[in-house]
Protein backbone atom coordinates (compact mmCIF):
# COMPACT_ATOMS: atom_id res chain seq x y z
CA UNK A 1 0.00 0.00 0.00
CA UNK A 2 3.00 2.41 0.92
CA UNK A 3 4.62 1.50 -2.32
CA UNK A 4 1.57 2.14 -4.58
CA UNK A 5 1.09 5.55 -2.93
CA UNK A 6 4.26 6.63 -3.60
CA UNK A 7 4.33 5.28 -7.39
CA UNK A 8 1.06 7.01 -7.50
CA UNK A 9 2.77 10.25 -6.36
CA UNK A 10 5.92 9.73 -8.75
CA UNK A 11 3.26 9.11 -11.78
CA UNK A 12 1.58 12.13 -10.74
CA UNK A 13 4.63 14.61 -10.32
CA UNK A 14 6.05 12.98 -13.72
CA UNK A 15 2.70 13.78 -15.68
CA UNK A 16 2.83 17.42 -14.16
CA UNK A 17 6.39 18.04 -15.01
CA UNK A 18 5.73 16.68 -18.39
CA UNK A 19 3.16 19.96 -18.91
CA UNK A 20 5.71 22.23 -19.66
CA UNK A 21 7.34 20.14 -22.26
CA UNK A 22 4.29 19.56 -24.40
CA UNK A 23 3.20 23.39 -23.46
CA UNK A 24 6.61 24.18 -25.89
CA UNK A 25 4.47 22.92 -28.85
CA UNK A 26 2.11 26.17 -27.99
CA UNK A 27 2.94 28.25 -31.12
CA UNK A 28 1.51 25.09 -33.43
CA UNK A 29 2.79 25.58 -37.37
CA UNK A 30 0.06 25.14 -39.65
CA UNK A 31 -0.06 21.43 -40.72
CA UNK A 32 2.21 20.34 -37.55
CA UNK A 33 1.10 18.16 -35.15
CA UNK A 34 2.35 16.33 -32.40
CA UNK A 35 3.89 13.31 -32.56
CA UNK A 36 1.82 11.72 -29.65
CA UNK A 37 -1.47 13.18 -30.94
CA UNK A 38 -1.22 11.70 -33.99
CA UNK A 39 -2.90 8.24 -33.68
CA UNK A 40 -5.39 9.65 -31.69
CA UNK A 41 -5.59 12.56 -34.63
CA UNK A 42 -6.16 9.94 -36.97
CA UNK A 43 -8.57 7.86 -34.88
CA UNK A 44 -11.21 10.44 -34.08
CA UNK A 45 -10.55 12.12 -37.53
CA UNK A 46 -11.97 8.71 -39.10
CA UNK A 47 -14.91 8.58 -36.65
CA UNK A 48 -15.66 12.57 -37.31
CA UNK A 49 -15.98 11.71 -40.95
CA UNK A 50 -18.00 8.70 -40.59
CA UNK A 51 -20.64 10.24 -38.04
CA UNK A 52 -20.83 13.56 -40.28
CA UNK A 53 -21.20 11.18 -43.21
CA UNK A 54 -24.09 9.07 -41.45
CA UNK A 55 -25.13 12.23 -40.07
CA UNK A 56 -25.41 14.10 -43.40
CA UNK A 57 -27.30 10.73 -45.44
CA UNK A 58 -29.99 10.54 -42.73
CA UNK A 59 -30.48 14.40 -43.09
CA UNK A 60 -30.78 13.97 -46.58
CA UNK A 61 -32.96 10.99 -46.97
CA UNK A 62 -35.57 12.48 -43.63
CA UNK A 63 -35.36 15.32 -45.89
CA UNK A 64 -35.77 13.80 -49.50
CA UNK A 65 -38.67 11.30 -47.79
CA UNK A 66 -40.24 14.90 -46.27
CA UNK A 67 -40.30 16.62 -49.51
CA UNK A 68 -41.20 15.88 -52.96
CA UNK A 69 -37.95 13.75 -53.28
CA UNK A 70 -37.48 14.51 -56.93
CA UNK A 71 -37.33 18.37 -56.75
CA UNK A 72 -35.15 18.50 -53.96
CA UNK A 73 -32.24 16.49 -55.29
CA UNK A 74 -32.83 17.82 -58.72
CA UNK A 75 -32.53 21.73 -56.52
CA UNK A 76 -29.31 20.03 -54.70
CA UNK A 77 -27.32 19.36 -58.12
CA UNK A 78 -28.48 22.37 -59.02
CA UNK A 79 -27.23 24.31 -56.19
CA UNK A 80 -24.22 22.74 -56.13
CA UNK A 81 -23.22 23.49 -59.84
CA UNK A 82 -24.43 26.90 -59.06
CA UNK A 83 -21.80 27.65 -56.52
CA UNK A 84 -19.22 26.21 -58.60
CA UNK A 85 -20.30 28.13 -61.96
CA UNK A 86 -20.23 31.58 -59.34
CA UNK A 87 -17.12 30.47 -58.27
CA UNK A 88 -15.65 30.33 -61.88
CA UNK A 89 -17.58 33.24 -62.86
CA UNK A 90 -15.28 35.13 -59.70
CA UNK A 91 -12.22 33.43 -61.49
CA UNK A 92 -12.62 34.46 -65.01
CA UNK A 93 -14.15 37.84 -64.70
CA UNK A 94 -10.77 38.31 -62.34
CA UNK A 95 -8.84 36.75 -65.21
CA UNK A 96 -10.54 39.16 -67.56
CA UNK A 97 -9.70 42.37 -65.61
CA UNK A 98 -6.73 40.85 -65.05
CA UNK A 99 -6.08 40.25 -69.24
CA UNK A 100 -7.39 43.85 -70.02
CA UNK A 101 -4.93 45.05 -67.97
CA UNK A 102 -1.73 43.29 -69.59
CA UNK A 103 -3.27 42.55 -72.82
CA UNK A 104 -0.56 42.24 -75.26
CA UNK A 105 2.26 41.50 -72.54
CA UNK A 106 0.93 38.37 -70.71
CA UNK A 107 -0.20 35.11 -72.29
CA UNK A 108 -1.80 33.98 -68.98
CA UNK A 109 -2.53 30.46 -69.78
CA UNK A 110 -4.19 29.03 -66.13
CA UNK A 111 -6.67 26.68 -66.43
CA UNK A 112 -9.21 26.64 -64.01
CA UNK A 113 -10.98 23.35 -64.15
CA UNK A 114 -10.50 20.83 -61.46
CA UNK A 115 -8.93 23.19 -58.68
CA UNK A 116 -11.26 23.69 -56.73
CA UNK A 117 -12.34 20.49 -54.20
CA UNK A 118 -16.09 21.11 -52.77
CA UNK A 119 -16.28 20.33 -49.54
CA UNK A 120 -18.93 20.89 -46.34
CA UNK A 121 -18.69 22.63 -42.97
CA UNK A 122 -19.22 20.46 -40.60
CA UNK A 123 -18.20 22.33 -37.66
CA UNK A 124 -16.60 24.79 -35.81
CA UNK A 125 -14.23 25.20 -33.23
CA UNK A 126 -15.13 23.53 -29.85
CA UNK A 127 -13.80 25.78 -27.36
CA UNK A 128 -14.96 28.76 -29.09
CA UNK A 129 -12.42 30.77 -28.73
CA UNK A 130 -10.76 30.86 -32.06
CA UNK A 131 -12.53 31.01 -35.55
CA UNK A 132 -11.97 27.65 -37.34
CA UNK A 133 -14.32 25.49 -39.17
CA UNK A 134 -13.85 21.83 -39.57
CA UNK A 135 -14.75 20.78 -43.37
CA UNK A 136 -14.91 16.82 -44.25
CA UNK A 137 -12.25 17.20 -46.86
CA UNK A 138 -8.69 15.78 -45.77
CA UNK A 139 -5.32 15.02 -47.03
CA UNK A 140 -6.64 12.15 -48.95
CA UNK A 141 -8.64 14.54 -51.03
CA UNK A 142 -5.08 15.90 -51.75
CA UNK A 143 -5.96 19.10 -49.15
CA UNK A 144 -2.34 20.52 -47.76
CA UNK A 145 -1.61 23.11 -45.25
CA UNK A 146 -2.11 26.84 -46.41
CA UNK A 147 -4.35 25.97 -49.23
CA UNK A 148 -6.84 28.64 -50.01
CA UNK A 149 -10.69 28.19 -48.59
CA UNK A 150 -12.90 29.96 -50.79
CA UNK A 151 -17.17 30.35 -50.55
CA UNK A 152 -19.37 31.52 -53.76
CA UNK A 153 -19.16 35.24 -51.73
CA UNK A 154 -15.56 35.86 -51.43
CA UNK A 155 -12.65 34.40 -48.92
CA UNK A 156 -13.24 31.89 -45.98
CA UNK A 157 -9.19 31.72 -44.86
CA UNK A 158 -7.10 29.07 -45.45
CA UNK A 159 -6.38 25.24 -44.53
CA UNK A 160 -4.78 25.13 -40.75
CA UNK A 161 -4.14 21.07 -40.56
CA UNK A 162 -5.68 18.30 -42.50
CA UNK A 163 -6.27 15.22 -41.49
CA UNK A 164 -6.82 12.27 -43.29
CA UNK A 165 -10.95 12.75 -43.78
CA UNK A 166 -11.22 16.13 -42.18
CA UNK A 167 -9.60 19.51 -41.94
CA UNK A 168 -9.26 22.37 -40.06
CA UNK A 169 -10.28 25.73 -41.75
CA UNK A 170 -8.64 29.16 -39.98
CA UNK A 171 -10.97 31.62 -41.24
CA UNK A 172 -9.69 34.98 -42.10
CA UNK A 173 -11.59 36.58 -38.79
CA UNK A 174 -9.38 34.56 -36.34
CA UNK A 175 -6.61 36.18 -34.71
CA UNK A 176 -3.77 34.27 -36.54
CA UNK A 177 -4.77 34.40 -39.86
CA UNK A 178 -2.86 36.90 -42.44
CA UNK A 179 -4.03 37.29 -45.96
CA UNK A 180 -2.20 39.69 -48.34
CA UNK A 181 -4.59 42.29 -49.50
CA UNK A 182 -5.38 44.95 -51.86
CA UNK A 183 -7.97 47.29 -52.12
CA UNK A 184 -9.71 46.94 -55.28
CA UNK A 185 -10.00 50.66 -56.05
CA UNK A 186 -7.23 52.66 -55.22
CA UNK A 187 -4.74 48.94 -55.45
CA UNK A 188 -3.11 50.30 -52.20
CA UNK A 189 -1.38 46.92 -50.85
CA UNK A 190 -1.42 45.86 -46.69
CA UNK A 191 -1.97 42.90 -44.98
CA UNK A 192 -5.29 41.79 -43.85
CA UNK A 193 -5.44 40.36 -39.92
CA UNK A 194 -7.95 38.80 -38.20
CA UNK A 195 -9.18 40.20 -34.30
CA UNK A 196 -11.17 37.38 -33.25
CA UNK A 197 -14.05 39.87 -32.99
CA UNK A 198 -16.08 39.30 -35.82
CA UNK A 199 -14.01 41.29 -38.45
CA UNK A 200 -10.31 42.09 -39.95
CA UNK A 201 -8.08 44.70 -40.29
CA UNK A 202 -6.16 46.13 -42.89
CA UNK A 203 -2.40 46.69 -41.52
CA UNK A 204 0.65 48.17 -43.03
CA UNK A 205 -0.75 50.52 -45.24
CA UNK A 206 0.70 53.91 -45.58
CA UNK A 207 -0.71 57.28 -44.50
CA UNK A 208 -0.85 58.46 -47.78
CA UNK A 209 -2.71 55.28 -49.63
CA UNK A 210 -6.19 56.06 -50.64
CA UNK A 211 -8.58 54.12 -48.80
CA UNK A 212 -12.22 55.10 -48.03
CA UNK A 213 -15.13 53.28 -46.34
CA UNK A 214 -16.87 50.98 -48.40
CA UNK A 215 -13.98 50.02 -50.63
CA UNK A 216 -13.58 46.57 -51.47
CA UNK A 217 -10.51 44.57 -50.56
CA UNK A 218 -9.44 41.31 -52.51
CA UNK A 219 -6.82 38.80 -52.25
CA UNK A 220 -3.46 40.36 -53.85
CA UNK A 221 -2.24 37.01 -55.21
CA UNK A 222 0.86 37.57 -53.76
CA UNK A 223 2.22 34.55 -52.05
CA UNK A 224 1.48 30.41 -52.61
CA UNK A 225 -2.32 29.99 -52.36
CA UNK A 226 -4.78 32.54 -52.71
CA UNK A 227 -5.65 33.73 -56.83
CA UNK A 228 -5.32 37.51 -57.12
CA UNK A 229 -8.58 39.40 -56.97
CA UNK A 230 -10.86 37.80 -54.43
CA UNK A 231 -13.23 39.42 -52.32
CA UNK A 232 -12.15 39.50 -48.71
CA UNK A 233 -14.06 42.15 -46.86
CA UNK A 234 -15.60 46.13 -47.20
CA UNK A 235 -13.87 48.63 -45.61
CA UNK A 236 -16.21 49.71 -42.21
CA UNK A 237 -13.55 52.41 -40.48
CA UNK A 238 -10.58 54.23 -41.03
CA UNK A 239 -8.56 55.52 -38.33
CA UNK A 240 -5.70 58.40 -38.54
CA UNK A 241 -4.14 59.40 -35.74
CA UNK A 242 -2.77 62.81 -35.84
CA UNK A 243 1.11 61.82 -36.01
CA UNK A 244 2.14 57.94 -37.24
CA UNK A 245 3.01 56.94 -40.61
CA UNK A 246 0.40 54.36 -40.80
CA UNK A 247 -3.47 54.15 -40.81
CA UNK A 248 -5.65 51.40 -38.97
CA UNK A 249 -8.49 50.04 -41.49
CA UNK A 250 -11.43 47.88 -40.45
CA UNK A 251 -12.88 45.11 -42.55
CA UNK A 252 -16.40 43.81 -42.69
CA UNK A 253 -15.34 40.16 -44.52
CA UNK A 254 -17.90 39.58 -47.29
CA UNK A 255 -18.13 35.85 -45.85
CA UNK A 256 -20.20 35.14 -42.42
CA UNK A 257 -18.38 32.14 -41.38
CA UNK A 258 -21.92 31.14 -39.13
CA UNK A 259 -23.94 30.27 -41.56
CA UNK A 260 -21.48 29.01 -44.30
CA UNK A 261 -22.56 25.74 -44.82
CA UNK A 262 -20.20 24.55 -47.96
CA UNK A 263 -16.75 26.14 -49.58
CA UNK A 264 -14.31 25.33 -51.93
CA UNK A 265 -10.86 24.64 -51.51
CA UNK A 266 -8.09 25.85 -54.37
CA UNK A 267 -6.10 22.89 -54.73
CA UNK A 268 -4.32 24.52 -57.75
CA UNK A 269 -2.34 27.09 -56.69
CA UNK A 270 -1.08 29.96 -58.57
CA UNK A 271 2.11 28.00 -58.95
CA UNK A 272 0.62 25.10 -60.33
CA UNK A 273 -0.75 27.17 -63.10
CA UNK A 274 0.73 26.12 -66.47
CA UNK A 275 4.12 29.10 -66.68
CA UNK A 276 3.46 32.21 -67.99
CA UNK A 277 5.20 33.09 -72.09
CA UNK A 278 8.89 33.19 -72.10
CA UNK A 279 8.14 37.04 -72.53
CA UNK A 280 7.04 37.92 -69.04
CA UNK A 281 9.86 39.32 -67.79
CA UNK A 282 10.54 41.81 -70.02
CA UNK A 283 7.08 43.55 -70.57
CA UNK A 284 6.64 43.33 -66.32
CA UNK A 285 10.14 45.22 -66.23
CA UNK A 286 8.35 47.55 -68.53
CA UNK A 287 5.59 47.95 -66.29
CA UNK A 288 7.29 48.37 -63.03
CA UNK A 289 9.13 51.46 -64.90
CA UNK A 290 5.92 53.28 -65.27
CA UNK B 1 -13.68 -9.93 -18.78
CA UNK B 2 -11.03 -9.07 -16.14
CA UNK B 3 -11.27 -6.00 -13.70
CA UNK B 4 -8.70 -4.21 -16.11
CA UNK B 5 -10.76 -5.02 -18.89
CA UNK B 6 -13.72 -3.44 -17.81
CA UNK B 7 -11.73 -0.55 -16.88
CA UNK B 8 -10.81 -0.19 -20.43
CA UNK B 9 -14.38 -0.31 -21.81
CA UNK B 10 -15.21 1.87 -19.44
CA UNK B 11 -12.33 4.58 -20.64
CA UNK B 12 -13.24 3.56 -24.13
CA UNK B 13 -16.83 4.27 -23.67
CA UNK B 14 -16.27 7.40 -21.57
CA UNK B 15 -14.41 8.75 -24.49
CA UNK B 16 -16.41 7.83 -27.19
CA UNK B 17 -19.07 9.58 -25.76
CA UNK B 18 -18.06 12.76 -24.88
CA UNK B 19 -16.60 12.90 -28.65
CA UNK B 20 -19.78 12.23 -29.95
CA UNK B 21 -21.17 14.82 -27.75
CA UNK B 22 -18.25 17.49 -28.56
CA UNK B 23 -18.26 16.59 -32.33
CA UNK B 24 -22.51 17.52 -31.99
CA UNK B 25 -21.75 20.54 -30.04
CA UNK B 26 -19.60 21.32 -33.51
CA UNK B 27 -22.50 20.54 -35.67
CA UNK B 28 -24.82 22.86 -33.92
CA UNK B 29 -24.94 25.29 -36.73
CA UNK B 30 -25.97 27.50 -38.19
CA UNK B 31 -26.81 30.53 -35.71
CA UNK B 32 -28.62 33.88 -36.50
CA UNK B 33 -26.48 36.77 -37.10
CA UNK B 34 -28.44 38.61 -34.28
CA UNK B 35 -26.60 35.98 -31.64
CA UNK B 36 -23.98 37.27 -29.07
CA UNK B 37 -22.75 33.35 -28.86
CA UNK B 38 -20.18 32.18 -30.65
CA UNK B 39 -20.54 29.51 -32.91
CA UNK B 40 -20.77 26.24 -31.74
CA UNK B 41 -19.56 26.95 -28.44
CA UNK B 42 -22.64 28.07 -26.58
CA UNK B 43 -22.43 24.76 -24.33
CA UNK B 44 -18.80 23.03 -23.40
CA UNK B 45 -20.22 19.69 -23.99
CA UNK B 46 -16.88 17.95 -22.74
CA UNK B 47 -16.57 19.38 -19.58
CA UNK B 48 -19.40 16.98 -18.27
CA UNK B 49 -16.79 14.15 -18.46
CA UNK B 50 -14.04 16.25 -17.41
CA UNK B 51 -15.71 16.90 -14.02
CA UNK B 52 -17.19 13.46 -14.11
CA UNK B 53 -13.82 11.75 -14.56
CA UNK B 54 -12.18 13.97 -11.60
CA UNK B 55 -15.11 13.55 -9.64
CA UNK B 56 -15.41 9.95 -9.42
CA UNK B 57 -12.03 8.97 -9.77
CA UNK B 58 -9.01 8.62 -8.25
CA UNK B 59 -6.42 11.69 -8.95
CA UNK B 60 -4.37 9.34 -10.74
CA UNK B 61 -6.92 8.14 -12.80
CA UNK B 62 -8.24 11.43 -13.44
CA UNK B 63 -5.06 12.68 -14.51
CA UNK B 64 -4.51 10.09 -17.26
CA UNK B 65 -8.45 10.40 -18.17
CA UNK B 66 -7.71 14.12 -18.42
CA UNK B 67 -4.34 13.53 -20.75
CA UNK B 68 -6.48 11.51 -22.80
CA UNK B 69 -9.89 12.95 -23.47
CA UNK B 70 -7.13 15.99 -24.66
CA UNK B 71 -5.47 14.14 -26.72
CA UNK B 72 -8.81 13.17 -28.53
CA UNK B 73 -10.10 16.26 -28.70
CA UNK B 74 -7.18 18.10 -29.57
CA UNK B 75 -7.74 17.94 -33.37
CA UNK B 76 -11.49 19.86 -33.40
CA UNK B 77 -9.64 23.28 -31.90
CA UNK B 78 -6.70 24.93 -33.10
CA UNK B 79 -5.59 25.95 -29.37
CA UNK B 80 -2.41 24.25 -28.15
CA UNK B 81 -2.60 21.11 -26.90
CA UNK B 82 -0.54 22.88 -23.61
CA UNK B 83 -3.63 25.27 -23.48
CA UNK B 84 -5.71 23.15 -23.30
CA UNK B 85 -4.36 20.64 -20.74
CA UNK B 86 -3.25 22.90 -18.59
CA UNK B 87 -7.27 24.47 -18.39
CA UNK B 88 -7.99 20.60 -18.07
CA UNK B 89 -5.42 19.94 -14.98
CA UNK B 90 -6.79 22.86 -13.41
CA UNK B 91 -9.91 22.05 -13.59
CA UNK B 92 -9.55 18.47 -12.28
CA UNK B 93 -7.83 20.10 -9.79
CA UNK B 94 -10.74 21.75 -9.34
CA UNK B 95 -12.90 19.85 -8.71
CA UNK B 96 -10.78 17.40 -6.57
CA UNK B 97 -10.71 20.18 -3.86
CA UNK B 98 -14.06 21.21 -4.15
CA UNK B 99 -14.72 17.70 -3.78
CA UNK B 100 -12.62 17.15 -0.15
CA UNK B 101 -14.10 19.68 1.43
CA UNK B 102 -18.00 19.84 -0.09
CA UNK B 103 -19.68 16.38 -1.28
CA UNK B 104 -22.66 14.98 -1.92
CA UNK B 105 -24.86 12.08 -4.14
CA UNK B 106 -26.70 12.83 -7.09
CA UNK B 107 -27.19 14.68 -10.05
CA UNK B 108 -27.45 17.88 -8.74
CA UNK B 109 -24.07 18.22 -6.87
CA UNK B 110 -22.50 16.73 -10.37
CA UNK B 111 -24.64 19.78 -12.12
CA UNK B 112 -23.03 22.35 -9.93
CA UNK B 113 -19.76 21.45 -9.85
CA UNK B 114 -20.01 21.16 -13.82
CA UNK B 115 -21.33 24.97 -13.82
CA UNK B 116 -18.13 25.62 -11.94
CA UNK B 117 -15.77 23.68 -14.27
CA UNK B 118 -17.15 25.93 -17.28
CA UNK B 119 -16.21 28.65 -15.18
CA UNK B 120 -12.48 27.50 -14.06
CA UNK B 121 -12.24 26.47 -17.63
CA UNK B 122 -12.99 29.67 -19.50
CA UNK B 123 -11.04 31.47 -16.97
CA UNK B 124 -8.10 29.51 -17.19
CA UNK B 125 -8.11 30.03 -21.03
CA UNK B 126 -8.42 33.17 -20.41
CA UNK B 127 -5.49 33.89 -18.79
CA UNK B 128 -3.55 31.43 -20.89
CA UNK B 129 -4.47 33.02 -23.98
CA UNK B 130 -3.93 36.91 -22.16
CA UNK B 131 0.21 35.62 -21.43
CA UNK B 132 0.70 33.73 -24.10
CA UNK B 133 -1.23 35.25 -27.32
CA UNK B 134 -1.07 38.65 -25.60
CA UNK B 135 -4.97 38.54 -26.72
CA UNK B 136 -7.86 40.15 -24.56
CA UNK B 137 -11.08 38.34 -25.02
CA UNK B 138 -13.93 41.14 -25.76
CA UNK B 139 -16.96 41.65 -24.06
CA UNK B 140 -18.80 39.02 -25.91
CA UNK B 141 -16.67 36.17 -24.52
CA UNK B 142 -18.18 36.80 -21.15
CA UNK B 143 -21.51 36.83 -21.97
CA UNK B 144 -20.56 33.75 -23.80
CA UNK B 145 -18.92 32.14 -20.18
CA UNK B 146 -22.40 33.04 -18.57
CA UNK B 147 -24.43 31.15 -21.05
CA UNK B 148 -22.01 28.38 -21.30
CA UNK B 149 -22.22 28.42 -17.73
CA UNK B 150 -25.84 27.92 -17.65
CA UNK B 151 -26.47 25.64 -20.53
CA UNK B 152 -24.21 23.41 -20.00
CA UNK B 153 -25.31 21.75 -16.70
CA UNK B 154 -28.92 21.15 -18.94
CA UNK B 155 -26.60 19.46 -21.32
CA UNK B 156 -25.19 17.90 -18.04
CA UNK B 157 -27.97 16.10 -16.61
CA UNK B 158 -28.74 13.63 -19.26
CA UNK B 159 -24.95 12.62 -19.25
CA UNK B 160 -24.63 12.15 -16.12
CA UNK B 161 -27.24 9.67 -16.39
CA UNK B 162 -25.34 7.90 -19.34
CA UNK B 163 -22.05 7.90 -17.09
CA UNK B 164 -23.78 6.81 -14.50
CA UNK B 165 -24.74 3.33 -16.92
CA UNK B 166 -21.16 3.05 -18.33
CA UNK B 167 -20.13 2.64 -14.76
CA UNK B 168 -22.94 0.22 -13.75
CA UNK B 169 -22.58 -1.65 -17.09
CA UNK B 170 -19.06 -1.96 -16.75
CA UNK B 171 -18.93 -2.91 -13.28
CA UNK B 172 -16.62 0.55 -12.13
CA UNK B 173 -17.93 1.79 -8.66
CA UNK B 174 -17.53 5.43 -8.81
CA UNK B 175 -14.99 7.00 -6.01
CA UNK B 176 -17.27 9.03 -3.54
CA UNK B 177 -16.37 10.48 -0.56
CA UNK B 178 -17.37 7.96 1.40
CA UNK B 179 -15.79 5.09 -0.17
CA UNK B 180 -12.26 6.86 0.08
CA UNK B 181 -13.06 6.81 3.56
CA UNK B 182 -13.25 3.15 4.25
CA UNK B 183 -10.22 2.68 2.05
Amino acid sequence: MNFRLNFQKIIIIAFLLGLPLLSINMQRNPGEAAWYTQPFTWTFSLIHSGYSGFSQSVRSTAGLYLDLWDIKKEIAELKKENSRLKVQQITFSNIKKENQRLRGLLKFQSDQKDSFVPAEVIGHDIIGDRDTLMINRGTQHGIKPGQAVISTTGVVGYILSPHTLTSEVLTATDRYAVIDGIVERSRARGIVEGTNKGFCQLRYLERADDVRVGDLVVTSGIGKYFPKGFPIGVVSQVKKSQYGVSQEVDINPVVNTRQLEEVFVITKTPENFKPLSSNLSEPLEKTNEK
Amino acid sequence: MKNKGWQALNFILFILITYWAAILQMGLFPLPDWSFLSASSFALSWIPALTYLSLYRTPIRALFSIYLLFFSLNHLSPQPLGFLLLSGILTGVFCQSVKSRVFAQGARYFLALTALSVVVFEVSQFFLVLIFDGFFSSWKDFLNLIAQAIITPLLAWPLYYVFGWIDQFTQVVPLTELREEVI
